[in-house]
């Protein structure tokens, strides 16, 4: 049983998409160096309302150059993270990403035909101001695509 | 009275007595097998995918038993002890877990802590500042940590070496390091960190087991087939009186 325990908790396969900086390099070119958000009580409330969770992290880390800010985020599927990337310029989303996806279902959420639905997308009372259609089978996943283009907007109004 | 009649409605006492015994007898591990089914269907939504139970008498059904930790990493006055599931930081879990630790090292007022493929760096008192992976360091898994060139020092199997200060920007440190060892745990330490170190088990892997049975080892499936074929007799033996019934009224 134990045997059976390990086996189904260490299943997950990384598929990385693309690497952080290969990102980086494509939104930016020569990419600037990385600047930092401390998650105070403000960020953390909004960013509590945005992801449903507190952010377990202190700070997050950003990039800005030209007017765009890139945010690359961590966010639970179902049972493994999902790492995407948002560039954000004048308060609204102007490209997303997934660069690893863990979980054994729903990577069709990585489709650009699906995250495409996230450009242009500012917050509006807290949400997003259009909506995002879902993929039959990647319901967790979408759903954390949508939680972190939240948080990504709510970090881009806090960043000095 | 005509024998037939007499042992047909024979039959039908004793099977309607047993129909009720065995009600009585699978009504409840129907109630369990329903309610845990039902719960198990929703584990996502109820947190029990991500909940873990460590009461000692059902880890030790899995057969987990607590280890006293003896070892751990000290930093500036910080204890670092782990095991494969669980993280202590100065007598707190943490939530960031690091199985495989390498090493604890103190900068400024940052405590890096590393295992291969993290980094993870922490404030004093255990709060999470950055939790660093191999995409975001200048090395893919790491072989060591310690102090050198000024800062904090990591280091591959080739020893190729980057120091940091801050866990943001890193740089080719060609000094010597002091790597960071673990050390005998001071009793008070070892007392805490076993408790908090206890075997943990998810809360839908256990409910899961419950539920089929398993959880009792080799015999409890059996337990529960046993269930279902109560469940089956309960079924036929009261589809048989309702046909019975119904053929009574339809010719008397």
């Amino acid at each position: 049983m134990l045997a059976a325990l390990l086996t189904c908790c260490a299943a997950s396969a990384d598929s990385v998409y693309q690497s952080r900086d290969d990102f980086l390099r494509e939104v930016f070119g020569a990419p600037p160096p990385p600047q930092v958000l401390w998650v105070d009580s403000s960020v953390q409330g909004a960013l509590k309302a945005a992801l449903g969770h507190p952010y377990g992290q202190a700070r997050v880390r950003y990039w800005r150059k030209d007017g765009k800010t890139a945010w690359i985020l961590d966010e639970l599927g179902k049972e493994y993270p999902i790492t995407a990337a948002f560039v954000l310029g004048k308060g609204a989303i102007d490209s997303a990403r997934v660069l690893v996806y863990r979980e054994t279902r729903g990577m069709e959420v990585r489709y650009p035909s699906f995250l495409r639905q996230y450009s242009g997308a500012r917050l509006q009372n807290g949400r997003l101001d259009r909506p995002i259609d879902g993929i039959s089978g990647a319901t967790l996943s979408v759903q954390a695509m949508d939680r972190m283009a939240r948080a990504a907007l709510v970090l881009d109004g806090h960043a000095p | 009275m005509n024998p037939d009649k007499h042992t047909r409605r024979r039959i039908g006492v004793v099977l309607h007595r047993w129909h009720r015994r065995l009600g009585v007898a699978a009504g409840l591990f129907l109630l369990w097998l329903a309610g845990s089914g039902i719960v198990l269907n929703h584990s996502a939504q109820l947190g029990l995918d991500r909940s873990t139970v460590s009461a000692q008498w059902i880890t030790q059904l899995y057969g987990l038993h607590a280890a006293i930790p003896e070892r751990g990493f000290l930093a500036a006055r910080h204890w670092l002890v782990g095991n494969e599931v669980q993280t202590v930081l100065d007598g707190r879990p943490l939530e960031t877990v690091l199985p495989g630790a390498l090493g604890l090292v103190a900068s400024g007022d940052l405590l890096f802590a590393a295992n291969a493929s993290t980094l993870a760096l922490f404030d004093a008192q255990g709060r999470l500042v950055e939790s660093l992976r191999d995409t975001d360091l200048p090395i893919a898994a790491i072989r060591r940590i310690g102090q050198g060139c000024d800062a904090v020092v990591i280091a591959n199997e080739q020893d190729h070496r980057f120091a940091s200060r801050d866990g943001l920007t890193w740089a080719p440190c060609a000094d010597a390091a002091v790597w960071s060892t673990s050390v005998a745990l001071p009793v008070a330490m070892q007392m805490r960190a076993t408790t908090l170190l206890r075997p943990r088990l998810p809360t839908e892997r256990v409910l899961l087991d419950a539920h089929s049975g398993h959880i009792l080892g080799r015999y409890g499936p059996f337990l529960v087939d046993t269930a279902g074929v109560l469940f089956i007799l309960i079924a036929l033996s009261g589809l048989w009186m309702f046909l019975r019934h119904h053929s009574r009224r339809g010719h008397p």
